[in-house]
């Protein structure tokens, strides 16, 4: 049972003549919600229409369930739910039809597929849709459908990219509890370029950058990377550059205007206290104070450094 | 043991194949509903009767008129299922000259739908082969153009029940050709909606892909190899012929050829997409499926290799059988006809190498029951009568310098074309005026084979028989002329 769902060795894949993605290697456990985070065009999509079979890779291998995806693709496949960044919807289909379909191209057993299309409904919360027509339905209506047709067979994998994609943020709550409730029994992977939303609802974290990954962790050992190290300061009354470089642990300090200021500073967040301590002793007048929360784009920033 | 294990291997297929026979109809049945929930199955469904059902009317009205004015005589009538049905303004020529209007319609989304929508992702990443997606597409085209077919029966029961002694045969076949058609148009169809997300330009490449097929035939025709590919790729006539109730072998293998490339190069195209190959190897798959199916076509389409079925009551489109012995006469030796195509000559035309194929075509009816007859084409240059346009036009002219002049005109390759004593050298044409004839060998005697100043040119069938009879006899007949009041003379004319 060790073993993983999903390995993914050496994979490469090349547009024509750019490389979408280099040397990808990663293993997926059985269980739980690893998160795919990338920016736009970091390569998530290709990884994910590879390890689904919808995308012949140039080079490297996939292994489902320890079975090859270039030799034997059907049995590889049986084991995947793949959602599709946009949800692959036959709209002139009724829900029931369409789920009917999909189980059927999943080659499941005719007898099997009653039951398995009403959990999916049940699961997916479009149980009283049934005969509702997909363009008929709102859009999040559509992509709880789409998830239920990547869920309707019972897979022992399923590979969501970015499924809050356009949706309403109650909707966006609604489709991370389904995903969360998908997990208790498979595997899923998810993509998203949201980082909040990784750390929301993932075990495991995979980094992509320009085809490549530059970090691969739990979610904790991440979270160490996203530690905030600036802040925003409100001051009535600031205080010369050099008197602030006083306290301990900053390293840089910038004025936005003539009151407000950003403080870097490395270590802990015990700097916080240090400094109001400090405002209250020297009479800085400090009236806000907030952690800035490390953007997206500087991690990336800073992991592929790191890695090269 | 080795008969269970091959036993159960057998029965393990057996039951693979049904999964797969399952889910090629599943898709169908899909596709199928896809279809009619668009109002596009229904309104050409609509359109198709409507239009069947004006050319029937129309053409009965004529009939009718026809039996009106011709009073107890009944004059003119050939056939009447011909005049309703199968004639030149009939309904099945009249539908199926319209068919490319449809098809391109109704496959236009086929496979671009789906590449447009993203769908196309589900099928990649579903345990599915890509030859059960294009089966399963095809099979519901199959089917719906099944539905037009009985459109069209609609109006051929009518018919049939209201003609005495109809062709029923015919009309049959009329059926089978109109279908087939709809099936090989409907293969490049969807091919063509495999090609680009967008549907209209789907529609327009398969108008063109059809405009295409329809105008091969007359390309390229002067030059020899290509000549037999692209003349046997034209889909112009294949469907007529079974119109006037004849089905050969070749015109059948010839539409399940047109489909089995298309529907061979979506497959690939369809592959791939999800694959990053070199192009070479795309393209040598192309090729491979293009010449594999060019090949069959070529071994249909051997001389020997052809059955015929002609469906007609009176067997109209086979030879007589007085003319069928004839022929068989001739046994297993070879009969070789050679065409003498003077460049200067009025005629020419019908021994330029352009037109080698047609030359082939009118021997067809002979090839059926007699494979072996070689067909040869020789072009040369030589005086003609000065009655003839080329000795009127050009006086003072010599040869050369007409001979020159003519290839020119005619785009034909003077080092093709034997000189005036080349051709006296090979055989005496000047019984013949240097006129465009046909020379048939067959064992150690000869004969020639006329063309006339008629409407039909070409000589008829009893004009081919009495040649291949004067063949056969070792003596030939003198035949008299008597001349004057009471002078008796004797001509030798052959």
């Amino acid at each position: 049972m060790s073993e993983p769902i999903v390995k993914i060795e050496k994979l490469s894949h090349r547009y024509s003549r750019s490389w979408a993605i280099r040397d990808i290697n990663m293993e997926i456990p059985r269980s739980g919600i690893v998160g795919l985070l990338g920016s736009n065009g970091a390569g998530k999509s290709t990884t994910m229409n590879i390890l689904c079979g919808a995308l012949n890779q140039t080079e490297g291998t996939v292994y489902i369930n320890g079975i090859n995806m270039r030799d034997h693709p059907q049995q590889a496949k049986k084991e995947i739910g793949f959602l599709p960044q946009n949800p692959p919807l036959y709209l002139d289909l009724t829900v029931d039809e369409y789920l009917y379909y999909c189980a059927a191209l999943r080659r499941m057993p005719r007898h099997t597929i009653d039951k398995a299309v009403k959990e999916a409904k049940v699961r997916c919360g479009v149980d009283h849709f049934g005969s509702r027509l997909l363009k008929n339905l709102s859009g999040g209506y559509r992509q709880r459908v789409g998830i239920a047709q990547a869920i309707v067979h019972r897979p022992k994998l399923v590979v969501l990219d970015e499924p809050t994609n356009g949706l309403d943020p109650n909707q966006i709550i609604e489709v991370r509890s389904l995903i969360r409730e998908i997990a208790a029994e498979r595997a899923v992977i998810f993509s998203s370029h949201i980082l909040s939303e990784v750390q929301l609802l993932c075990k495991e974290i995979k980094m992509i950058e320009n085809g490549r990954i530059v970090f691969a962790d739990s979610i904790d050992a991440f979270n160490n990377y996203v530690e905030p190290h600036s802040m925003l300061v409100h001051l009535e009354n600031p205080p010369a550059v050099a008197e602030l470089m006083n306290v301990q642990g900053v390293t840089k300090v910038d004025f936005l205007s003539e009151r407000q200021l950003r403080i870097f500073f490395s270590g802990d967040q015990e700097i916080t206290e240090r400094l109001v301590v400090a405002s209250v002793q020297h009479g800085w007048r400090l009236r806000e104070i907030s952690l800035e929360k490390t953007a997206l784009d500087e991690i990336f920033k800073q992991l592929s450094s790191q890695k090269n | 043991m080795p008969a269970r294990e091959a036993g159960a291997m057998l029965s393990s297929l057996a039951t693979l194949t049904r999964y797969t026979m399952k889910l090629i109809l599943k898709i169908a049945r899909t596709e199928l509903r896809t279809l009619f929930y668009s109002p596009i199955a229904w309104f050409l469904m609509i359109v198709f009767l409507i239009q069947c059902g004006i050319n029937y009317f129309a053409e009965m009205e004529a009939v009718a008129r026809n039996v009106a004015i011709s009073g107890a005589r009944q004059e003119f009538f050939t056939s009447i299922t011909n005049w309703v049905f199968l004639g030149l303004r009939g309904v099945f020529h009249n539908v199926m000259s319209n068919l490319y209007l449809y098809v391109p319609l109704l496959t236009m989304s086929l496979i671009s739908r789906e590449l447009n929508s993203g769908t196309i992702k589900l099928l990649y990443s579903s345990p599915v082969r890509i030859y059960e997606i294009v089966f399963g597409k095809y099979i519901a085209m199959m089917v719906y153009s099944l539905v037009l077919v009985l459109i069209v029966s609609v109006f051929v029961i009518a018919g049939g029940t209201g003609i005495q002694q109809a062709e029923t045969g015919m009309m049959l076949s009329a059926l089978l050709g109109f279908y087939l058609l709809l099936c090989a148009y409907c293969a490049i169809g969807l091919f063509m909606s495999c090609l680009t997300s967008y549907q209209v330009v789907a529609a327009i490449s398969t108008f063109v892909m059809i405009g295409i097929l329809s105008y091969i035939g007359t390309v390229w025709q002067d030059i020899g190899f290509v000549r037999e590919l692209t003349y046997y790729l034209s889909i112009r006539g294949r469907a007529q012929k079974m119109l006037a109730g004849l089905i050969s072998s070749a015109d059948v293998t010839y539409f399940l050829m047109i489909v089995y490339i298309f529907l061979g190069l979506s497959i690939y195209k369809l592959k791939s997409g999800m694959e990053s190959k070199p192009v070479m190897v795309k393209a040598t798959r192309y090729l491979a499926i293009v010449a594999s199916a060019l090949l069959l076509g070529y071994c249909s389409s051997i001389p020997g290799a052809v059955g015929y079925w002609d469906t007609t009551y009176h067997q109209t489109n086979t030879l007589t059988p007085r003319v069928q012995q004839i022929v068989k006469n001739l046994g297993d030796e070879p009969l070789k006809v050679t065409a003498y195509a003077n460049l200067l000559d009025r005629y020419f035309y019908l021994g330029n190498p352009r037109s080698f194929n047609s030359y082939k075509a009118r021997w067809e009816p002979y090839l059926r029951f007699k494979d072996n007859i070689i067909l040869d084409n020789v072009m040369y240059y030589d005086s003609v009568p000065v009655t003839e346009a080329a000795g009127r036009r050009h006086e003072g002219k010599s040869l050369k310098e007409l001979a020159d002049q003519y290839s020119k005109t005619l785009n034909v390759d003077l080092a093709d074309v034997l000189t005036p004593e080349q051709i006296r050298k090979q055989i005496d044409l000047s019984g013949e005026n240097n006129r465009y004839v046909m020379h048939l060998q067959w064992k150690d005697r000869s004969t020639f084979l006329r063309v006339y100043n008629d409407m039909h040119i070409w000589p008829g069938e009893a004009e081919v028989a009495a040649a291949l009879q004067r063949l056969q006899q070792a003596t030939l007949p003198k035949i008299a002329f008597v001349n004057g009041v009471r002078t008796q003379l004797i001509e030798n004319v052959s």
